[in-house]
């Protein structure tokens, strides 16, 4: 059924402003398409081509176009399955090593590869090889830190904006102090909670051991297990004061009569939460779970500041792989090729996700 | 680089002097100089980098393989993947001809 609106309304109603003034849009929209173009189109744009070739910083020789060998070089796998003696030798194709490392480098289809993953299966050991493990190995600490990071982060805002909806007294101060390690520098944060992770001194080792005296103490930074976990906590605590601010916004959208409507029909507390709060919050948590997601997977500082991609590189991001290979080890084509798939990957995970949680807007 | 480029250069940063000659054209370098033990001390115990173009590689895959030696990795086999990742690397930039 549809409701007849005066003219005047109708007007407002359909009104965008930029329709209207398209001239004048153009002209205010100029300079932030200027920035855009020159900072970020510009060297996307550049890094592409620089990916085809061999350029490298600092280097007298000139740059050759290499095709899709770096792109190749990152994502090449191959799979060889080896009779393990008794005696620790090996047999590959009837010829016997001592080492996984000696057949990869006696065997010419499978120079540049080593080893990703080990695992027996049919009674030969198999492995898996990559001509560039670490890359794949980061990828996947990537993923791993994404899917630790996100729940904790989002539910911790939602419970903090839960907690802080209502202006009681001191509300402010709280929203404060969680809003400080938003402004702090990550830089800061991550010294700070070096020291507190710190396996004796340090005061989370110190706080868990004093509610529970049998603990074995976690190195958590040096120990490959706990050292990312260790890193998406960190992380999460410093970013929630900003999904807390845009929880506590969107909770002040939904309308207060619904929740008296169910109050005066009986709904419990929780049954409010589940049928009106978390509907009336789905875009909210939507974009957050979108924005957290998308900087999670940047994650970089913290890997640099706090483990420098160890303990056996279980810290190692894509992104610190790519400041290690192209600034570091100077391979700057390498790097801008590790940074173009990486674009792709995240542009094709936000548009899935989006499209999987029904994204209005 | 010549005797009056050295010291040229070290007078301006203040770094310690390269040479003999040049310690010795600088006030604070001279044999009688207020800086003059520090010249000795880097002179009978500094040991020289690699003269190699690869430097910064080296330098970033060996800073790598001491950390994950000390961190418990396998030594051999730390040691193996970073000659790998060196040898790697001259062949990419072709040998730093």
């Amino acid at each position: 059924m549809s409701v007849k609106l005066s003219a005047d309304q109708q007007y407002q109603l359909s009104y965008t402003g930029i329709g209207n003034d398209k001239r004048q849009a153009r002209v205010m929209l100029l300079p932030a398409i200027f920035l855009l173009a020159i900072f970020v189109l510009l060297p996307l744009l550049v890094s592409v081509g620089v990916s085809f070739t061999d350029e490298r910083l600092l280097s007298p020789n000139t740059a050759n176009f290499v095709g899709l060998e770096n792109y190749k070089r990152l994502l090449s796998l191959k799979h060889i399955s080896v009779e393990a003696r008794r005696d620790k030798s090996l047999i590959f194709n009837g010829q016997r090593y001592a080492k996984v490392r000696d057949i990869l480098r006696n065997n010419s289809q499978l120079y540049g590869y080593s080893v990703l993953a080990e695992f027996e299966f049919n009674k030969k050991q198999q492995f898996l090889l990559a001509r560039d493990p670490l890359f794949i190995r980061s990828v996947l600490n990537t993923f791993q830190f994404v899917v630790m990071v996100v729940p904790i982060q989002v539910g911790l805002a939602l419970l903090l904006a839960l907690a802080l909806r209502r202006n009681f007294r001191g509300a402010l101060v709280l929203k404060l102090m969680f809003f400080a390690p938003v402004v702090m520098s990550m830089v800061v944060v991550c010294v700070i909670w070096t020291l507190m992770l710190h396996q004796q001194e340090g005061l989370i080792n110190q706080a868990i051991l004093s509610i529970w005296p049998d603990y074995q103490e976690i190195d958590w930074l040096n120990d490959s297990n706990w050292a990312l976990f260790a890193i998406a906590c960190l992380s999460a605590w410093q970013g929630v004061g900003v999904q807390m601010l845009i929880i506590i916004a969107g909770l002040q959208g939904i309308p207060k009569m619904l929740y008296e409507a169910a109050s005066i029909d009986g709904a419990s507390k929780w049954a409010q939460f589940r049928f009106i709060t978390l509907p009336g919050l789905k875009q909210t948590l939507v974009f957050v779970v979108l924005s957290t997601t998308i900087f999670a997977f940047s994650l970089f500082v913290q890997v640099d500041v706090m483990t420098q991609g160890g303990p056996q590189d279980a810290t190692s991001t894509v992104l610190y792989f790519a400041i290690e290979k192209g600034f570091r080890q100077q391979q700057i084509a390498y790097g801008a090729t590790v940074c173009i798939l990486y674009f792709m990957m995240i542009l094709m995970i936000s548009m899935l996700q989006r499209k999987l949680l029904n994204y209005a807007k | 680089m010549q005797v009056d480029e050295i010291a040229f250069f070290n007078r301006t940063t203040g770094f310690i002097p390269t040479s003999q000659q040049a310690a010795n054209k600088l006030p604070e370098y001279q044999p009688d100089g207020s800086l003059r033990k520090l010249y000795m001390l880097s002179q009978n115990n500094v040991v020289m980098r690699p003269a190699t173009p690869a430097y910064p590689v080296i330098s970033s895959i060996f800073s790598q393989a001491v950390r994950r030696i000390a961190q418990g990795s396998d030594v051999n086999a730390t040691l193996d993947r970073a000659v790998d990742e060196i040898e790697l690397n001259i062949l990419d930039n072709r040998g730093y001809q």
